[in-house]
Protein backbone atom coordinates (compact mmCIF):
# COMPACT_ATOMS: atom_id res chain seq x y z
CA UNK A 1 0.00 0.00 0.00
CA UNK A 2 1.80 3.19 -1.20
CA UNK A 3 1.81 6.05 1.47
CA UNK A 4 -1.14 8.33 1.29
CA UNK A 5 -3.18 6.48 -1.06
CA UNK A 6 -5.84 6.72 1.38
CA UNK A 7 -5.90 10.64 1.84
CA UNK A 8 -7.93 12.64 -0.11
CA UNK A 9 -7.47 16.26 -0.06
CA UNK A 10 -10.41 17.78 -0.57
CA UNK A 11 -8.92 21.37 0.85
CA UNK A 12 -7.58 22.34 -2.79
CA UNK A 13 -11.75 22.34 -3.91
CA UNK A 14 -12.20 24.88 -1.56
CA UNK A 15 -9.57 27.38 -2.62
CA UNK A 16 -6.97 27.88 -4.83
CA UNK A 17 -4.26 29.64 -2.87
CA UNK A 18 -3.46 29.26 0.73
CA UNK A 19 -4.00 32.87 1.52
CA UNK A 20 -7.17 32.30 0.32
CA UNK A 21 -7.81 28.71 2.73
CA UNK A 22 -7.28 31.28 5.51
CA UNK A 23 -10.43 33.03 4.81
CA UNK A 24 -12.68 29.78 5.12
CA UNK A 25 -10.33 28.45 7.68
CA UNK A 26 -12.27 26.63 10.82
CA UNK A 27 -11.89 27.82 14.06
CA UNK A 28 -10.62 25.00 16.26
CA UNK A 29 -11.06 25.01 19.61
CA UNK A 30 -8.87 22.59 21.49
CA UNK A 31 -10.29 22.27 25.27
CA UNK A 32 -9.18 20.89 28.45
CA UNK A 33 -11.87 18.12 28.81
CA UNK A 34 -12.68 14.98 26.57
CA UNK A 35 -16.32 14.90 25.01
CA UNK A 36 -17.88 11.55 24.91
CA UNK A 37 -19.41 12.32 21.60
CA UNK A 38 -18.32 12.94 17.86
CA UNK A 39 -20.33 14.64 16.00
CA UNK A 40 -22.25 17.35 14.85
CA UNK A 41 -22.79 20.48 17.33
CA UNK A 42 -23.54 23.85 17.68
CA UNK A 43 -20.52 25.44 18.05
CA UNK A 44 -20.65 28.22 16.60
CA UNK A 45 -24.13 29.20 18.45
CA UNK A 46 -22.85 28.34 22.03
CA UNK A 47 -19.00 28.33 21.66
CA UNK A 48 -17.26 29.98 19.29
CA UNK A 49 -19.74 33.19 19.54
CA UNK A 50 -19.68 33.72 23.18
CA UNK A 51 -15.82 33.99 22.98
CA UNK A 52 -15.00 37.31 24.81
CA UNK A 53 -11.71 39.00 25.30
CA UNK A 54 -9.36 39.10 28.52
CA UNK A 55 -10.39 42.03 30.69
CA UNK A 56 -6.70 42.89 31.78
CA UNK A 57 -4.81 40.36 29.66
CA UNK A 58 -3.74 41.03 25.56
CA UNK A 59 -4.32 38.26 22.80
CA UNK A 60 -6.44 35.87 25.66
CA UNK A 61 -9.98 35.01 25.56
CA UNK A 62 -12.45 34.36 28.14
CA UNK A 63 -15.84 31.36 27.50
CA UNK A 64 -17.47 29.44 29.46
CA UNK A 65 -17.88 25.15 29.08
CA UNK A 66 -21.16 24.13 31.60
CA UNK A 67 -20.29 26.66 34.09
CA UNK A 68 -16.75 26.02 33.91
CA UNK A 69 -14.18 29.49 33.35
CA UNK A 70 -12.12 28.55 30.37
CA UNK A 71 -9.70 30.70 29.25
CA UNK A 72 -7.64 30.72 25.88
CA UNK A 73 -5.05 31.52 23.60
CA UNK A 74 -4.79 31.14 20.22
CA UNK A 75 -1.34 29.02 18.79
CA UNK A 76 -0.20 29.41 15.71
CA UNK A 77 1.39 26.63 14.01
CA UNK A 78 4.93 26.85 12.68
CA UNK A 79 5.19 28.15 9.47
CA UNK A 80 6.03 24.98 7.51
CA UNK A 81 3.49 23.06 8.93
CA UNK A 82 -0.38 22.51 7.94
CA UNK A 83 -2.82 21.13 9.97
CA UNK A 84 -6.25 19.46 8.58
CA UNK A 85 -9.33 18.54 9.80
CA UNK A 86 -9.90 15.22 8.64
CA UNK A 87 -12.76 12.70 8.72
CA UNK A 88 -13.67 8.95 7.77
CA UNK A 89 -15.92 8.41 4.65
CA UNK A 90 -19.44 9.49 6.36
CA UNK A 91 -21.83 6.85 6.89
CA UNK A 92 -24.91 7.42 5.07
CA UNK A 93 -26.98 8.32 7.78
CA UNK A 94 -24.70 10.72 8.95
CA UNK A 95 -24.40 12.58 5.91
CA UNK A 96 -22.47 15.73 6.93
CA UNK A 97 -19.70 15.35 8.97
CA UNK A 98 -17.78 14.17 11.84
CA UNK A 99 -15.81 16.74 13.19
CA UNK A 100 -12.65 15.93 14.44
CA UNK A 101 -9.61 17.32 14.48
CA UNK A 102 -6.12 15.92 13.95
CA UNK A 103 -2.48 17.54 13.12
CA UNK A 104 0.15 16.19 11.45
CA UNK A 105 3.30 17.03 9.83
CA UNK A 106 2.72 15.21 6.82
CA UNK A 107 0.18 12.84 5.58
CA UNK A 108 1.65 9.75 4.62
CA UNK A 109 1.35 8.38 7.70
CA UNK A 110 1.66 4.34 8.93
CA UNK A 111 -1.10 2.23 8.07
CA UNK A 112 -4.57 3.27 10.00
CA UNK A 113 -7.70 0.81 10.35
CA UNK A 114 -9.60 2.73 8.40
CA UNK A 115 -7.14 2.75 5.49
CA UNK A 116 -6.47 -0.74 6.20
CA UNK A 117 -10.17 -1.40 5.91
CA UNK A 118 -9.90 0.53 2.13
CA UNK A 119 -12.19 3.70 3.94
CA UNK A 120 -10.30 7.11 2.61
CA UNK A 121 -9.23 9.35 4.95
CA UNK A 122 -11.01 13.06 3.80
CA UNK A 123 -8.98 16.16 4.23
CA UNK A 124 -11.95 18.33 4.26
CA UNK A 125 -10.46 21.62 5.72
CA UNK A 126 -7.08 23.36 6.31
CA UNK A 127 -5.91 25.74 9.03
CA UNK A 128 -2.72 27.21 10.46
CA UNK A 129 -4.20 27.83 14.26
CA UNK A 130 -5.46 26.47 17.10
CA UNK A 131 -7.50 28.12 20.26
CA UNK A 132 -5.95 26.64 23.00
CA UNK A 133 -8.01 26.63 26.11
CA UNK A 134 -7.66 25.88 30.11
CA UNK A 135 -9.37 25.54 32.66
CA UNK A 136 -9.41 28.86 34.80
CA UNK A 137 -5.57 29.50 34.38
CA UNK A 138 -4.49 31.90 32.05
CA UNK A 139 -2.12 30.17 29.01
CA UNK A 140 1.23 30.34 29.27
CA UNK A 141 4.70 29.29 27.17
CA UNK A 142 5.09 26.59 29.72
CA UNK A 143 1.88 24.81 28.91
CA UNK A 144 2.15 21.28 27.50
CA UNK A 145 -0.03 22.61 24.67
CA UNK A 146 2.62 25.33 23.89
CA UNK A 147 5.22 23.72 23.96
CA UNK A 148 4.74 21.27 20.87
CA UNK A 149 6.16 23.73 19.26
CA UNK A 150 9.53 23.00 20.42
CA UNK A 151 8.75 19.24 18.93
CA UNK A 152 7.89 20.45 15.36
CA UNK A 153 10.83 22.68 15.59
CA UNK A 154 12.72 19.79 16.90
CA UNK A 155 11.42 17.12 14.31
CA UNK A 156 12.37 19.52 11.35
CA UNK A 157 16.06 19.96 12.81
CA UNK A 158 16.19 16.03 12.98
CA UNK A 159 14.86 15.52 9.69
CA UNK A 160 17.09 17.62 7.87
CA UNK A 161 19.61 16.11 5.15
CA UNK A 162 22.63 15.53 6.83
CA UNK A 163 25.15 17.80 5.20
CA UNK A 164 28.77 17.49 5.05
CA UNK B 1 12.40 10.66 4.64
CA UNK B 2 11.09 9.18 8.27
CA UNK B 3 6.92 10.59 8.86
CA UNK B 4 5.49 11.38 12.16
CA UNK B 5 2.18 11.14 12.67
CA UNK B 6 0.86 12.53 15.95
CA UNK B 7 -2.59 13.03 17.87
CA UNK B 8 -2.13 15.27 20.77
CA UNK B 9 -5.62 14.42 22.08
CA UNK B 10 -5.05 11.99 24.85
CA UNK B 11 -6.76 13.25 27.33
CA UNK B 12 -8.50 16.62 25.23
CA UNK B 13 -11.06 17.11 22.49
CA UNK B 14 -11.04 19.20 19.73
CA UNK B 15 -13.98 21.23 17.79
CA UNK B 16 -13.62 22.89 14.54
CA UNK B 17 -16.31 25.15 14.08
CA UNK B 18 -16.92 25.81 10.60
CA UNK B 19 -18.83 27.04 7.64
CA UNK B 20 -21.24 23.96 6.25
CA UNK B 21 -24.48 24.00 4.22
CA UNK B 22 -27.44 24.45 6.05
CA UNK B 23 -25.60 25.96 9.13
CA UNK B 24 -27.52 26.67 12.78
CA UNK B 25 -27.82 30.37 11.61
CA UNK B 26 -26.28 33.43 13.84
CA UNK B 27 -30.00 34.54 15.00
CA UNK B 28 -29.87 37.71 16.43
CA UNK B 29 -30.39 37.50 19.54
CA UNK B 30 -29.95 41.32 20.94
CA UNK B 31 -33.48 42.77 21.69
CA UNK B 32 -33.89 46.17 20.40
CA UNK B 33 -35.26 48.33 23.09
CA UNK B 34 -37.34 50.87 21.48
CA UNK B 35 -38.19 53.34 24.22
CA UNK B 36 -36.46 56.64 24.77
CA UNK B 37 -35.07 56.87 28.38
CA UNK B 38 -37.18 57.69 30.53
CA UNK B 39 -37.11 59.37 34.43
CA UNK B 40 -33.99 59.04 36.78
CA UNK B 41 -34.89 55.66 38.26
CA UNK B 42 -36.09 53.68 35.63
CA UNK B 43 -34.04 55.06 32.75
CA UNK B 44 -31.14 53.58 35.28
CA UNK B 45 -32.58 50.63 35.12
CA UNK B 46 -32.85 50.40 31.57
CA UNK B 47 -29.39 51.08 31.33
CA UNK B 48 -28.73 48.40 33.60
CA UNK B 49 -30.46 45.76 31.67
CA UNK B 50 -29.14 47.12 28.17
CA UNK B 51 -25.80 46.73 29.38
CA UNK B 52 -26.32 43.54 30.94
CA UNK B 53 -27.92 42.09 27.63
CA UNK B 54 -24.81 43.16 26.19
CA UNK B 55 -23.21 40.36 27.58
CA UNK B 56 -25.36 38.16 29.75
CA UNK B 57 -22.17 36.39 31.27
CA UNK B 58 -20.66 39.47 32.78
CA UNK B 59 -21.86 40.93 36.19
CA UNK B 60 -23.54 44.49 35.85
CA UNK B 61 -23.68 47.42 38.88
CA UNK B 62 -25.38 50.77 38.41
CA UNK B 63 -26.34 53.64 40.76
CA UNK B 64 -29.00 55.86 40.56
CA UNK B 65 -28.11 59.90 40.46
CA UNK B 66 -26.78 60.94 43.80
CA UNK B 67 -28.64 64.36 44.90
CA UNK B 68 -26.92 66.33 47.08
CA UNK B 69 -29.07 66.08 50.19
CA UNK B 70 -27.40 62.53 49.95
CA UNK B 71 -24.18 64.48 50.30
CA UNK B 72 -24.83 66.83 53.30
CA UNK B 73 -27.39 65.23 55.37
CA UNK B 74 -26.76 61.40 57.37
CA UNK B 75 -28.32 58.29 55.33
CA UNK B 76 -29.75 55.12 56.59
CA UNK B 77 -28.44 52.26 54.19
CA UNK B 78 -30.03 48.67 53.59
CA UNK B 79 -28.94 45.78 51.72
CA UNK B 80 -31.02 43.33 50.11
CA UNK B 81 -30.96 40.53 47.62
CA UNK B 82 -33.23 38.82 45.37
CA UNK B 83 -33.02 35.52 43.13
CA UNK B 84 -30.86 33.79 45.66
CA UNK B 85 -31.99 30.38 45.43
CA UNK B 86 -33.53 30.11 41.99
CA UNK B 87 -31.44 27.71 39.01
CA UNK B 88 -32.62 30.64 36.75
CA UNK B 89 -30.94 33.98 36.01
CA UNK B 90 -29.07 35.95 37.65
CA UNK B 91 -29.15 36.89 41.39
CA UNK B 92 -29.57 41.12 41.75
CA UNK B 93 -27.92 43.09 44.62
CA UNK B 94 -29.70 46.19 45.94
CA UNK B 95 -28.70 49.05 47.90
CA UNK B 96 -30.92 51.52 48.99
CA UNK B 97 -29.71 55.34 50.80
CA UNK B 98 -32.25 57.51 52.37
CA UNK B 99 -32.03 60.67 54.32
CA UNK B 100 -32.76 60.45 57.61
CA UNK B 101 -36.16 62.27 58.86
CA UNK B 102 -34.69 64.97 61.11
CA UNK B 103 -37.73 65.82 62.69
CA UNK B 104 -38.76 62.37 63.85
CA UNK B 105 -34.91 61.98 65.12
CA UNK B 106 -34.70 65.37 67.69
CA UNK B 107 -38.59 64.68 68.93
CA UNK B 108 -37.34 61.38 69.89
CA UNK B 109 -34.30 62.85 71.55
CA UNK B 110 -36.27 65.23 73.10
CA UNK B 111 -38.29 62.25 74.74
CA UNK B 112 -34.93 61.09 75.99
CA UNK B 113 -34.21 58.06 73.37
CA UNK B 114 -30.78 57.63 72.52
CA UNK B 115 -29.58 57.73 69.37
CA UNK B 116 -28.80 54.14 69.22
CA UNK B 117 -32.26 53.18 70.14
CA UNK B 118 -33.31 55.14 67.48
CA UNK B 119 -31.13 53.36 64.89
CA UNK B 120 -32.90 50.31 66.32
CA UNK B 121 -35.85 51.63 63.53
CA UNK B 122 -33.99 54.22 61.30
CA UNK B 123 -36.66 56.85 61.08
CA UNK B 124 -36.18 57.30 57.11
CA UNK B 125 -38.31 59.82 54.63
CA UNK B 126 -39.73 57.06 52.76
CA UNK B 127 -41.82 55.92 55.18
CA UNK B 128 -44.83 58.06 53.09
CA UNK B 129 -44.38 55.00 50.48
CA UNK B 130 -47.09 53.42 52.04
CA UNK B 131 -46.70 50.13 50.82
CA UNK B 132 -43.10 49.87 51.20
CA UNK B 133 -42.24 46.28 52.54
CA UNK B 134 -40.50 43.07 52.25
CA UNK B 135 -40.47 42.45 48.87
CA UNK B 136 -41.46 38.99 49.39
CA UNK B 137 -44.76 40.08 50.76
CA UNK B 138 -45.85 42.66 48.18
CA UNK B 139 -46.76 41.50 44.51
CA UNK B 140 -45.50 41.83 41.85
CA UNK B 141 -47.29 45.18 40.91
CA UNK B 142 -47.13 47.09 43.96
CA UNK B 143 -43.38 46.39 43.89
CA UNK B 144 -43.54 47.82 40.75
CA UNK B 145 -46.31 50.98 41.89
CA UNK B 146 -43.60 51.62 44.82
CA UNK B 147 -40.27 51.08 42.58
CA UNK B 148 -41.92 53.84 40.08
CA UNK B 149 -42.41 56.01 43.51
CA UNK B 150 -38.49 56.03 43.92
CA UNK B 151 -37.92 58.03 41.47
CA UNK B 152 -40.04 61.11 42.05
CA UNK B 153 -37.82 61.14 45.45
CA UNK B 154 -34.82 63.67 45.77
CA UNK B 155 -33.69 62.37 48.94
CA UNK B 156 -32.44 58.91 48.20
CA UNK B 157 -30.05 56.89 45.99
CA UNK B 158 -30.02 53.32 44.89
CA UNK B 159 -27.82 50.89 43.06
CA UNK B 160 -28.28 47.32 42.05
CA UNK B 161 -25.50 44.36 41.08
CA UNK B 162 -26.49 41.79 38.34
CA UNK B 163 -24.86 38.91 39.18
CA UNK B 164 -25.04 36.50 35.92
CA UNK B 165 -26.00 33.12 36.51
CA UNK B 166 -22.72 32.53 34.12
CA UNK B 167 -20.55 34.04 37.01
CA UNK B 168 -22.55 32.20 39.38
CA UNK B 169 -21.26 28.86 38.41
CA UNK B 170 -18.14 30.13 36.94
CA UNK B 171 -17.12 31.02 40.82
CA UNK B 172 -18.24 27.89 41.94
CA UNK B 173 -16.20 25.83 39.17
CA UNK B 174 -13.08 27.75 38.94
CA UNK B 175 -10.04 26.44 40.65
CA UNK B 176 -10.34 28.29 43.75
CA UNK B 177 -13.90 27.80 44.76
CA UNK B 178 -15.88 31.29 45.84
CA UNK B 179 -19.37 29.97 47.46
CA UNK B 180 -22.26 31.72 46.83
CA UNK B 181 -22.04 33.38 50.64
CA UNK B 182 -18.79 34.60 49.41
CA UNK B 183 -20.56 35.81 46.42
CA UNK B 184 -23.33 37.69 48.27
CA UNK B 185 -20.83 39.15 50.66
CA UNK B 186 -18.55 40.64 48.13
CA UNK B 187 -21.81 42.31 46.27
CA UNK B 188 -22.85 44.14 49.30
CA UNK B 189 -19.08 45.75 49.98
CA UNK B 190 -19.07 46.43 46.56
CA UNK B 191 -22.07 48.56 46.75
CA UNK B 192 -21.40 49.87 49.75
CA UNK B 193 -17.76 51.27 48.62
CA UNK B 194 -20.17 52.58 45.92
CA UNK B 195 -21.80 54.88 48.47
CA UNK B 196 -18.73 55.70 49.94
CA UNK B 197 -17.53 56.92 46.49
CA UNK B 198 -20.66 58.34 45.14
CA UNK B 199 -19.68 60.67 48.83
CA UNK B 200 -22.98 59.59 50.67
CA UNK B 201 -23.07 60.13 54.02
CA UNK B 202 -23.72 56.91 56.04
CA UNK B 203 -25.09 57.03 59.56
CA UNK B 204 -25.75 53.26 59.47
CA UNK B 205 -26.02 49.86 57.16
CA UNK B 206 -28.29 47.85 57.82
CA UNK B 207 -27.91 44.10 56.25
CA UNK B 208 -29.94 40.99 55.71
CA UNK B 209 -28.05 38.25 56.81
CA UNK B 210 -25.72 35.97 54.61
CA UNK B 211 -24.72 33.13 56.57
CA UNK B 212 -23.67 33.37 60.41
CA UNK B 213 -25.02 37.03 61.85
CA UNK B 214 -22.05 37.35 63.83
CA UNK B 215 -19.36 36.46 61.27
CA UNK B 216 -21.38 38.93 58.71
CA UNK B 217 -21.48 41.60 61.04
CA UNK B 218 -17.09 41.07 61.85
CA UNK B 219 -15.96 41.27 58.21
CA UNK B 220 -18.10 44.56 57.78
CA UNK B 221 -17.33 46.03 60.80
CA UNK B 222 -13.38 45.07 59.82
CA UNK B 223 -13.63 46.29 55.93
CA UNK B 224 -15.30 49.62 57.08
CA UNK B 225 -13.95 50.78 60.46
CA UNK B 226 -15.19 54.11 59.92
CA UNK B 227 -19.29 52.65 59.74
CA UNK B 228 -22.01 51.29 61.74
CA UNK B 229 -23.11 47.90 61.07
CA UNK B 230 -26.39 45.94 61.56
CA UNK B 231 -26.82 42.59 60.42
CA UNK B 232 -29.99 40.81 61.10
CA UNK B 233 -31.99 38.24 60.20
CA UNK B 234 -35.12 39.12 58.34
CA UNK B 235 -33.94 42.68 57.69
CA UNK B 236 -36.07 43.23 55.13
CA UNK B 237 -39.29 43.40 57.18
CA UNK B 238 -37.75 44.77 60.03
CA UNK B 239 -35.73 47.92 58.36
CA UNK B 240 -37.51 49.79 55.85
CA UNK B 241 -34.65 50.72 53.61
CA UNK B 242 -33.70 47.39 53.59
CA UNK B 243 -37.25 46.59 52.05
CA UNK B 244 -36.68 49.25 49.89
CA UNK B 245 -33.27 47.59 48.72
CA UNK B 246 -35.19 44.47 48.24
CA UNK B 247 -38.00 45.99 45.93
CA UNK B 248 -34.94 47.41 44.12
CA UNK B 249 -33.01 44.06 43.65
CA UNK B 250 -36.58 41.60 43.21
CA UNK B 251 -37.89 44.83 40.39
CA UNK B 252 -34.26 44.16 38.63
CA UNK B 253 -34.54 40.11 38.63
CA UNK B 254 -38.20 39.98 37.57
CA UNK B 255 -37.47 42.66 34.61
CA UNK B 256 -33.79 40.44 33.88
CA UNK B 257 -35.59 36.86 33.28
CA UNK B 258 -38.70 38.55 31.61
CA UNK B 259 -36.10 40.26 29.13
CA UNK B 260 -33.73 37.31 28.47
CA UNK B 261 -33.74 36.76 25.09
CA UNK B 262 -32.13 33.34 23.69
CA UNK B 263 -29.84 32.85 20.92
CA UNK B 264 -30.73 29.31 20.39
CA UNK B 265 -33.08 27.09 19.85
CA UNK B 266 -34.67 28.11 23.28
CA UNK B 267 -38.97 27.66 22.77
CA UNK B 268 -40.02 27.25 26.38
CA UNK B 269 -40.45 30.70 27.62
CA UNK B 270 -39.18 31.69 31.15
CA UNK B 271 -42.25 32.84 33.08
CA UNK B 272 -42.17 31.53 36.34
CA UNK B 273 -39.40 32.65 38.97
CA UNK B 274 -37.16 29.71 37.94
CA UNK B 275 -36.99 27.91 41.01
CA UNK B 276 -36.06 24.26 40.49
CA UNK B 277 -39.06 23.17 42.08
CA UNK B 278 -41.16 25.01 39.66
CA UNK B 279 -42.94 23.09 36.95
CA UNK B 280 -42.20 25.40 34.35
CA UNK B 281 -38.80 26.16 35.53
CA UNK B 282 -38.22 22.00 35.70
CA UNK B 283 -39.26 21.89 32.09
CA UNK B 284 -37.28 24.75 30.35
CA UNK B 285 -34.33 22.77 32.31
CA UNK B 286 -35.19 19.46 30.36
CA UNK B 287 -36.25 21.27 27.25
CA UNK B 288 -33.36 23.32 26.63
CA UNK B 289 -30.28 20.54 27.67
CA UNK B 290 -27.89 20.84 24.35
CA UNK B 291 -26.11 17.17 24.35
CA UNK B 292 -22.65 18.67 24.16
CA UNK B 293 -22.91 22.31 26.15
CA UNK B 294 -25.77 21.70 27.99
CA UNK B 295 -27.48 24.61 29.06
CA UNK B 296 -28.00 27.85 28.05
CA UNK B 297 -26.37 31.26 30.18
CA UNK B 298 -29.64 31.53 31.72
CA UNK B 299 -28.85 28.54 33.89
CA UNK B 300 -26.77 27.72 37.13
CA UNK B 301 -24.71 25.00 36.17
CA UNK B 302 -23.48 24.40 39.79
CA UNK B 303 -26.93 24.02 41.14
CA UNK B 304 -27.48 20.47 41.49
CA UNK B 305 -30.92 20.05 39.93
CA UNK B 306 -28.92 21.55 36.90
CA UNK B 307 -25.84 19.61 37.22
CA UNK B 308 -27.90 16.56 38.01
CA UNK B 309 -29.95 16.66 34.74
CA UNK B 310 -26.75 17.17 32.82
CA UNK B 311 -25.38 14.33 34.52
CA UNK B 312 -28.21 12.38 33.34
CA UNK B 313 -29.21 13.86 29.65
CA UNK B 314 -26.05 15.06 28.06
CA UNK B 315 -22.91 13.81 26.97
CA UNK B 316 -20.36 12.88 29.83
CA UNK B 317 -17.50 15.27 29.92
CA UNK B 318 -13.88 14.26 31.36
CA UNK B 319 -12.34 17.17 32.62
CA UNK B 320 -8.28 16.78 32.29
CA UNK B 321 -7.80 17.10 35.94
CA UNK B 322 -10.22 14.73 36.99
CA UNK B 323 -8.49 12.15 35.12
CA UNK B 324 -5.03 13.37 36.73
CA UNK B 325 -6.48 12.36 39.83
CA UNK B 326 -3.79 9.33 40.40
CA UNK B 327 -4.24 7.59 43.56
CA UNK B 328 -1.73 9.10 46.06
CA UNK B 329 0.65 6.77 47.29
CA UNK B 330 0.64 5.88 50.62
CA UNK B 331 3.97 7.54 52.64
CA UNK B 332 4.50 4.46 54.49
CA UNK B 333 5.25 2.75 51.26
CA UNK B 334 8.64 4.06 51.08
CA UNK B 335 9.68 2.84 54.65
CA UNK B 336 9.22 -1.16 53.63
CA UNK B 337 11.38 -2.99 51.50
CA UNK B 338 10.84 -3.62 48.20
CA UNK B 339 10.18 -6.40 46.55
CA UNK B 340 13.09 -7.15 43.81
CA UNK B 341 11.22 -6.06 40.60
CA UNK B 342 13.83 -8.62 38.28
CA UNK B 343 11.49 -11.45 38.85
CA UNK B 344 7.85 -9.18 38.12
CA UNK B 345 9.74 -7.68 34.46
CA UNK B 346 8.25 -10.78 32.57
CA UNK B 347 4.61 -10.53 33.00
CA UNK B 348 4.11 -6.67 32.00
CA UNK B 349 4.19 -5.82 28.48
CA UNK B 350 6.99 -3.91 27.37
CA UNK B 351 4.91 -1.08 26.55
CA UNK B 352 4.37 -0.54 29.94
CA UNK B 353 8.15 -1.19 31.39
CA UNK B 354 9.45 1.41 29.21
CA UNK B 355 8.22 4.87 29.79
CA UNK B 356 7.65 7.18 27.33
CA UNK B 357 10.34 9.76 26.53
CA UNK B 358 9.59 13.29 29.54
CA UNK B 359 9.93 15.55 26.42
CA UNK B 360 6.78 13.58 24.41
CA UNK B 361 4.82 13.29 27.69
CA UNK B 362 5.13 16.86 29.09
CA UNK B 363 3.83 17.91 25.57
CA UNK B 364 0.99 15.51 25.89
CA UNK B 365 2.26 13.79 22.59
CA UNK B 366 1.56 9.91 21.61
CA UNK B 367 2.69 8.02 18.72
CA UNK B 368 -0.28 6.98 16.82
CA UNK B 369 -1.22 4.42 14.34
CA UNK B 370 -4.85 5.36 14.88
CA UNK B 371 -6.51 8.05 13.54
CA UNK B 372 -10.05 7.75 14.28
Amino acid sequence: MSPGKNFVDETSKLSSGEHDASLVAPKVHYLPFKVEFQGPAKISARFTQNVTPHPELASVSCNYFRGRPLVGTKLDLASDYVAFLAEEEPLQQHSKLQRKVETECDNDAETTPAAAAGQPIHLRQRFKDVTYWEWDKVPSSMDSTAKLQDWLKLASVLHEPIKN
Amino acid sequence: MICWFFIFMRQRDCMADYEMDGDDGNKDDVEIVGEAKKRNGLAVFREALDEFAKNRDQDVTVYSEVPKKCKVTTCYVGIDEAGRGPVLGPMVYGIFAAVEDTDAISAKIKKGQSLAKIEECPPVLIDSIKKLNDSKQINEKTRDEVFAQFSDLDHIVYGVKIISPTQISAKSYQRKKISLNEISHNAAIELIQGLIDRGIVIGKVYVDTVGPMEKYQAKLEQLFPELKFKVDKKADSKYKPVSAASVCAKVMRDEALKKWTFGDNCNVKVAQNGWGSDEVTKKFLRANIDPVFGFPNIVRDSWSTASDLLEKRAVKIKWELDEDDAPVQKISKFFVKQPKTEDNTENFPVSVLKPKAQFFSYRSLTQTTKLF
